[in-house]
């Protein structure tokens, strides 16, 4: 017994009707694409990763009992493909090792140079306030700024870019991140807020040197 | 952790919560002390919002990649051969 949409989901599927897989693939793939391309180094590599996944959902499907949501259960599966895929390249995946890493200093969100200093009336307030960030209007700079973001998202350390793919690119909660992860809500948010302030501060750096073109 | 009451709160601490703000995930005391200092500090505010947009535009990287959504020819089969039931 699960979720209501879940369990017609997973109906459809017992039953072989294979246009519930159809529509199954279809609404999860890219997704699976985005979130493999975490973990392994190419394209092709995450289309591998994917291709994998649905057989070992294939094959796991009459035995899901519906305790996790059902997208949860597949991007766990998709999640733990993936980093086998990159522990054959050799690849350190073990989370709570990264976790570790990423978590174990805390650089600030905003360089502590844009704050006044302790000795000042307003210490550790703004002395520039920043700036709002202009909505490209080209479709040039719309495609370059995604680039870009694609590009920052990619060089994060892995267990922020984990975090920040589920959360921000894929739109779950923290709560399913988490469980999709196997993180404590703790790391979870601190590593969505180390991601988070890294790609704003690349924003803000992209944005001032638009203007001073 | 406790964040100070807004005369004394500090930009500087503002921003290391602003992800926990937006996600809800501060005290209620907390939350609402943040939710203060943004109401008096327009630079702060600023900074809400550019982090709001950069979580937008995030989000943006979902919707029109143009990628194959069809299932590969190999799959259905396999889902054809599978009892799934």
């Amino acid at each position: 017994m699960g979720r209501p949409e879940d369990d017609e989901v997973l109906a459809a599927l017992r039953a072989g009707d294979e246009r519930a897989f159809v529509r199954l693939v279809a609404t999860h793939q890219a997704a699976f694409r985005r979130l493999a391309r975490v973990w392994v180094r190419d394209e092709a590599a995450a289309e591998d990763v994917v291709q994998k996944t649905w057989l070992v959902v294939l094959d796991g499907l009459a035995g899901f009992e519906g305790r996790s949501a059902l997208r949860t259960w597949l991007y766990g599966i998709l999640l733990n493909v993936a980093r086998s895929h990159a522990r054959a390249e050799r690849r350190n995946v073990s989370m709570s090792t990264l976790v570790a890493d990423e978590t174990a200093t805390l650089e600030p969100a905003v360089d502590a140079a844009r704050f006044q200093g302790d000795g000042d009336r307003w210490a550790g307030h703004w002395l520039e306030s920043p700036l709002p960030f202009p909505d490209p209007s080209a479709e040039l700079e719309r495609q370059e700024l995604r680039r870009l973001l694609e590009t920052a998202i990619f060089e994060l350390p892995p267990a922020m870019r984990q975090v920040l793919v589920l959360c921000d690119v894929e739109g779950l909660s923290g709560e399913e991140a988490r469980n999709i992860a196997g993180i404590s809500a703790t790391h979870q948010r601190g590593l969505l807020h180390r991601a988070r302030s890294k790609l704003r501060t690349l924003l803000e750096r992209h944005f001032a040197e638009v203007r001073r073109s | 952790m406790k964040l100070a009451s807004p005369p004394e709160l500090a930009c500087r601490d503002v921003v290391e919560v602003v992800s926990d703000y937006l996600e809800h995930a501060l005290s209620a005391e907390n939350q609402a002390h943040v939710e203060q200092h943004f109401l008096v500090c327009p630079p702060c505010s600023a900074y809400l919002a550019q982090m709001k947009r950069s979580i937008e535009l995030s989000a943006a990287l979902r919707t029109s990649a143009g990628e194959s959504s069809a299932v590969a020819p190999g799959l259905l089969q396999a889902f054809r051969d599978r009892k799934v039931r």
